[in-house]
C-alpha cells in the first residue's frame, strides 16, 4: 500500500493538499480509504527520484500468521541451537576447571 | 498496574506462525491493554533467523512491523549489569540473551512469554513465566 507524492506534476485525477507551517498535510478520505490508512497507523516516508513515497507500515496483528510453518521451525531451531551452545559452554567450563585443578596440584598441564 | 509481558525470540516466531496460544497476548498488547517488551537482542535474533529462512525482505518487513507497533523494543545496555549476575547464577540453564530478557523482566516486573521449557520452574523475584512449548 503505497502513495507516491510526486513533485512538479498535477494530473487531473490528483487532489491538491496544502502543507502547513509545521509540515503537516491532510490526506483526503478517499485516498485513506483506498489505501486502508486508519488513525494511529504508522507510515514510512521514503524519498525517491520521482517524489516522496508514503508507505503504510502493516500493524502488529497483520503480521500474525503471515509465515505459517516457518515461524514454528524457527522457534524449534532456536531451542536446539541454544541447547547445543549451552552444552558447549558447559563442556569448555568443566575443561577449564579441571585444568586449573591440575595446575594447582602441580601436574603438568597441556597448553 | 497494567500487565507487562517480556517476549522471547521463540514467541515472536510463533506470532508470525499464527500460533493461537500467542494471539490473546498480542491482541492485548495491540489494543493497549498490556505492555509488550522485546529486547533488541531478541529482535535481532528474530530478524537474523527470518533472513535465513524467509529472506532479507521478510526480515526487514517483520522488523519494521514490530518496531512501529505497540511492542516496546528496549536497548539491552542498561540491563547488562544485572544480566551477567543472572548468567552467573543460572550458568548452564540460560544463554546470555535469556539473562538479558530475565533482567528486563525483573526490572519491569513482567511475565515472561517463552517457548523455552528451562524457564518453567524459574524462581526470581518480580517475574512470572508462561511457557508456550513447541514440538
Amino acid at each position: 500500500m503505497q502513495i507516491l507524492i510526486a513533485m512538479n506534476s498535477v494530473a487531473s485525477h490528483m487532489v491538491m493538499a496544502t502543507i502547513t507551517g509545521r509540515g503537516m498535510m491532510h490526506i483526503p478520505a478517499g485516498l485513506r480509504k483506498q489505501f486502508g490508512i486508519q488513525p494511529g497507523d504508522k507510515v514510512e516516508l521514503r524519498p525517491t527520484k520521482n517524489g516522496i513515497l508514503l508507505d503504510r507500515v502493516p500493524t502488529l496483528m497483520e503480521g500474525f500468521g503471515t509465515l505459517p510453518g516457518i515461524g514454528r521451525r524457527i522457534a524449534i531451531e532456536l531451542l536446539e541451537e541454544k541447547k547445543a551452545e549451552l552444552a558447549q559452554e558447559e563442556k569448555a567450563m568443566r575443561a577449564e576447571v579441571n585444568r586449573m585443578r591440575r595446575s594447582r596440584r602441580g601436574e603438568k598441564v597441556r597448553a | 498496574m497494567a500487565r507487562r509481558y517480556a517476549l522471547d525470540t521463540g514467541v515472536l516466531s510463533l506470532h508470525v506462525d499464527g500460533d493461537p496460544r500467542v494471539r490473546p497476548f498480542m491482541d492485548e498488547v495491540a489494543r493497549g491493554g498490556a505492555e509488550g517488551i522485546v529486547t533488541d537482542l531478541a529482535l535481532t535474533e528474530f530478524q537474523y533467523k527470518l533472513c535465513q529462512t524467509a529472506g532479507r525482505k521478510m526480515a526487514e518487513t517483520q522488523g519494521k512491523r514490530i518496531r512501529s507497533s505497540r511492542l516496546r523494543v528496549v536497548h539491552s545496555s542498561p540491563y547488562l549489569e544485572l544480566a551477567w549476575r543472572l548468567k552467573c547464577k543460572h550458568r548452564s540453564r540460560f544463554s546470555l540473551a535469556d539473562c538479558v530478557l530475565l533482567a528486563v523482566a525483573q526490572v519491569h516486573a513482567c511475565r515472561i512469554l517463552t517457548t523455552d521449557g528451562a524457564f518453567a520452574d524459574l524462581r526470581e523475584p518480580r517475574v512470572s513465566v508462561q511457557v508456550l512449548p513447541v514440538t
